[in-house]
């Protein structure tokens, strides 16, 4: 097949596959609860339990305690990673704060707070760190 | 005869319409039955992206690997022909060469580093089979390949063949099927034998590396049936924080580079972390299949001595 007709066919195909998660909705991320936070930071994070659980109130992400050490764990799509929280550099961002994290597959991570939370997440992070 | 011209038709490439015909039929089942597996935009693209840079990185890279074949070629004495059974049998060695090859790839790091972004879905649908490596030159595996040249297959017919066993394989990344026949299920790979691949349950660690036929599994002792009680979990032990595809394909390549630069290791150890499995650490601190395993037969005794914890 030539290269130009190949191009074609996965620039349309890949455009028409993206259309159609869109039209049925397959882009909606998850909505955490303190159930998934402590459910899938457990498996995420093999041989240690959750101890304390803080959850923004957007669903979007968590601070998790557990095993002397602090995690945070947030959305990806209707999926979720975790991480910990050492040599983590925070900032302010406009939604929330902005975590930079020394892992070349997790590299940043924007978490969306109200101002209230922001308050109170920005010390347990830097404590954390 | 004379094979220096000898060509197969590029399967993968005209594979290409009925792969986007499928996800679409996939995606749409599962949106109307509401059942069969799950489908989320950002995932999904990003395993089409990584299939897209797999093709590319077979234009850029594939003369490496075909004129190593080539070279091989030129200086073996036997040559089996073109026969329908040659081409039949050299399929089912390819297959066992892909058995192998896949064993390393989750055995050997350097070899994983390749394959680890495959396992970086937490999705498992027909996408997740075209989250394909970009860096699979580098791991040297086309060394596994060479005695099928030597034994006298063209490299045009194991290139062939290996396109037929990458295609096969696409349909099983599925979960809209359940089981096949079970003469099927006991002899091919099927969607419920590779399900249990791709899950980090760690009863499924390290099991069910075949390619086209599951009878390697069962030959070599790693093969694993998917048990109603314990549902498939996909993705890594510990998984990736990004869709970004640079960062998907070369992640654990710049893990081990970072391990390399950590002060006061051996040459010793620099080696061996890129020759043993994922997860060692030269303190012990790290924790492989095996660990993983074994602390969960730990807190689970009932677990013991059943599928994927024989030896626990």
């Amino acid at each position: 097949m030539p290269l130009w007709l190949l191009g074609i066919i996965v620039v349309v195909g890949l455009t028409a596959i993206w259309l159609v998660m869109r039209v049925y909705g397959f882009d909606r991320p998850l909505t955490l609860t303190h159930e998934v936070v402590a459910q899938e930071f457990a498996v995420d994070n093999p041989g240690l339990t959750p101890e304390d659980i803080h959850l923004a109130k957007s669903g979007q992400s968590a601070l998790v305690h557990a095993g002397g050490s602090t995690y945070v764990l947030w959305v990806m799509g209707q999926d979720v990673a975790t991480h910990d929280l050492a040599k983590a550099r925070v900032s302010d961002a406009e939604s929330g704060l902005t975590l930079r994290l020394p892992d070349f597959a997790a590299p940043r991570v924007t978490l969306t707070l109200t101002e209230d939370e922001k308050a109170r997440w920005k010390p347990m992070i830097e404590e954390a760190v | 005869m004379d094979l220096s011209q000898l060509t197969y038709p590029d399967v993968i490439s005209l594979a290409v319409p009925f792969f986007v015909a499928a996800i679409l039929i996939e995606v749409t089942w599962i949106f109307v039955k509401h059942r069969g597996g799950r489908y989320e935009a950002r995932d999904a693209m990003t395993s089409l992206a990584m299939g897209v840079g797999n093709v590319a990185s077979g234009i850029l890279l594939g003369f490496i690997t075909f004129g190593f074949f080539m070279w091989l070629w030129e200086i073996t004495p036997v040559d089996l022909g073109t026969a329908w059974w040659v081409v039949a049998l050299c399929f089912v060695l390819d297959d066992l060469r892909y058995y192998w090859v896949h064993r390393f790839g989750h055995r050997v790091r350097w070899v994983w580093a390749s394959h680890v972004n495959h396992h970086s879905s937490q999705h498992y649908n027909l996408t997740t089979a075209l989250r394909q490596t970009w860096t699979g030159t580098f791991t040297f595996m086309m060394i596994v390949r060479a005695p099928l040249v030597l034994l006298g297959f063209h490299p045009a017919m194991i290139l062939f063949v290996g396109g037929l066993n990458l295609i096969y394989q696409f349909w099983i990344h599925t979960e809209a099927i359940n089981k096949m026949p079970r003469w099927f299920e006991a002899v091919m790979n099927t969607p419920s034998h590779h399900r249990v691949h791709h899950g980090r349950n760690p009863r499924y660690l390290d099991a069910n590396y075949a390619g086209v036929f599951i009878i390697w599994d069962k030959l070599f002792g790693t093969f694993v049936p998917e048990l109603e009680e314990d549902r498939p979990d996909y993705g890594l032990v510990h998984n990736i924080g990004t869709f970004n595809p640079l960062r998907v394909a070369f992640h654990e390549w710049v893990a081990i580079f970072r391990d390399w630069r950590q002060p006061g290791l051996t040459l010793w150890d620099r080696l061996r972390y890129a020759v043993m499995p994922p997860g060692w650490r030269h303190d012990g601190s790290g924790g492989g299949s095996e660990r993983l395993k074994a602390e969960y037969v730990e807190a689970h005794p009932e677990a013991r001595g059943t599928p994927g914890f024989e030896r626990f």
